[in-house]
């Protein structure tokens, strides 16, 4: 199952240019005068969309599930901290939603975000009360199919790991203790010999340098 | 339902951070969760931390370690100087100061123009100098595609596919279609750049790449101006190639140790006795 999502949506001048299958068929089921960066979907969006579904169009479910399996899967990841059950609720949840949206469950459609959040959540809360287990508040697997099975997961570890070359040892060292061990800025602060001030100034400076690298990489489809 | 987070306030603190490590309250969490069903920003934020942890998890075992330079490929390029700087202190002996033309006559002129030829005595031989600048094509992997390209990334993408072929001469015309529409584009200047160098194209590689240090602070400042040094160092500019080992220098980037050893090897070029 396809788990793109597309991040940069362009504007009509941009059109023009369309030559991907999938971005044709794009075109044609979300009006690109609309179409907008970051947003997940404007309120007529939704509302066509949960229309389009009601009435059995295929690729409108197929949109959803672009626009949805990734969060789904990653949020049951972090709820659940296994990997093989996050996808069976990723599948779980989508069945789910597309049954409810053709049996008209959804009454706010431009809540189609929340929704599906809802139904999520509703899932993996069943199958941890079946599992005996409560939704613990642990770190957010990263070991996922979704890393290895996805291209934009995929893309992303390339640029991500160009975007840390150029970050200096000691930036490296601080995201590397931050991220991967949980060290908090005091502690950092006294294994490297820095305030903890420049600690959390050094950290936040490189992330910020990282995400916004990988974003600008990512919109010029370079790595 | 839980209210949501807006992405100010995920933004402000370290709200992200928290989340992915497992640090946010139960609701702080549901309120974050929900917010990631409605924005691509934070989602795809999480996403590259996400990324960023894995791959820094990858190098844990050398944490304290610097990570691998990018740039790893030139060494082999060190390793010939002894051996070259024996067979040019060979030819120049055997041959005298007339086996090089002067520089001026090797290219023609331009910006890249040297100001002071190599191969007057005192200076490094031009032989040296070249091998010394040849570089190996900085590595590129096209990404796969999101939403429909602007014309200017289009252009791009044509001319990055004929470079992953190794088609430099191939891959001029999209790069430069792509500069043109958008001349702030550092990444298709620089790999404009760079291809017109492979190409032996050496002063409109020196525009390009200076284009690219000109459109200010990018991802590809600091290699800019490294490729810049190395095209110089081909156009048997000694003095303007060591300007731009220094500026890497100045950048204090993951390319400084790259461009000190370059320096070090310029250094250390014979020269040419009077």
């Amino acid at each position: 199952m396809s788990a793109e999502t597309f991040i940069l949506l362009p504007d009509r001048a941009r059109l023009g240019s369309v030559q991907k299958e999938k971005n044709d068929r794009l075109a044609r089921t979300v009006p690109p005068e609309t179409w907008v960066r970051s947003a997940l979907l404007t309120p007529a969006e939704q509302l066509s969309l949960v229309d389009r579904i009601r009435q059995g169009d295929g690729l409108a479910e197929e949109e959803l599930v672009a626009r949805f399996s990734a969060r789904i899967e990653v949020f049951a990841a972090g709820r659940t901290h296994d990997r093989e059950l996050a996808r069976d609720v990723m599948q779980e949840v989508l069945l789910n939603v597309f049954s409810a949206l053709r049996a008209g469950q959804l009454r706010d459609a431009e809540k189609l975000g929340a929704f599906v959040f809802g139904i999520a959540r509703n899932v993996v809360n069943n199958h941890l009360r079946s599992r005996s287990r409560h939704p613990a508040s642990e770190p957010i697997s990263d070991d996922l199919p979704a890393i290895d099975d996805d291209d934009d997961l995929a893309d992303r570890m390339a640029l991500v790991k160009r975007a840390l070359r150029r970050l200096d040892a000691t930036d490296q060292r601080i995201l590397s203790m931050t991220l991967v061990d949980g060290c908090k800025p005091g502690e950092i602060s006294s294994a490297l010999g820095l305030s903890s001030d420049v600690v959390r100034a050094r950290k936040s400076r490189a992330l910020k340098k990282v995400t916004d690298r990988v974003r600008t990489w990512l919109r010029s489809g370079s790595r | 339902m839980t209210s949501q987070m807006t992405c100010d306030e995920i933004e402000q603190g370290d709200v992200m951070e928290r989340y992915l490590l497992g640090r946010l309250d139960e609701a702080s969490r549901d309120e974050v969760d929900e917010h990631l069903f409605t924005c691509d920003a934070c989602f795809e934020r999480l996403q590259t931390l996400r990324a960023l942890r894995r791959e820094l998890a990858a190098t844990v075992g050398v944490r304290g370690v610097e990570v691998v330079p990018e740039k790893a490929g030139w060494i082999w390029r060190w390793t010939l100087l002894p051996a070259l700087a024996v067979l040019v202190v060979a030819i120049g002996v055997t041959l005298g100061p007339r086996a090089f033309p002067p520089s001026g006559q090797s290219t023609s002129t331009s910006p890249g123009r040297p100001d002071r030829p190599a191969g007057t005595p005192g200076q490094p031989s031009p032989m040296a100098l070249a091998e010394l600048g040849k570089f190996q094509p900085p590595a590129f992997a096209a990404a796969s595609l999101r939403g429909v390209p602007e014309a200017a990334t289009a252009r791009f993408r044509d001319g990055m596919a004929h470079y992953a072929r190794g088609d430099y001469r191939g891959a001029i015309a999209g790069l430069r279609a792509a500069a043109a529409l958008d001349p702030q584009a550092a990444h298709a200047t620089f790999f404009l750049g760079i291809c017109h160098v492979l190409n032996g194209e050496l002063n409109d590689g020196i525009r390009a790449l200076q284009q690219t240090i000109d459109a200010g602070d990018s991802p590809y400042l600091e290699e800019a101006h490294l490729y810049l040094a190395r095209t110089f160092l081909q156009n048997l500019d000694p003095i303007r190639a060591r300007q731009e080992i220094e500026r890497t220098i100045g950048l204090r980037g993951p390319l400084e140790k790259d461009a000190r050893q370059l320096l070090a090897d310029l250094d250390r070029l014979p020269t040419t006795t009077p």
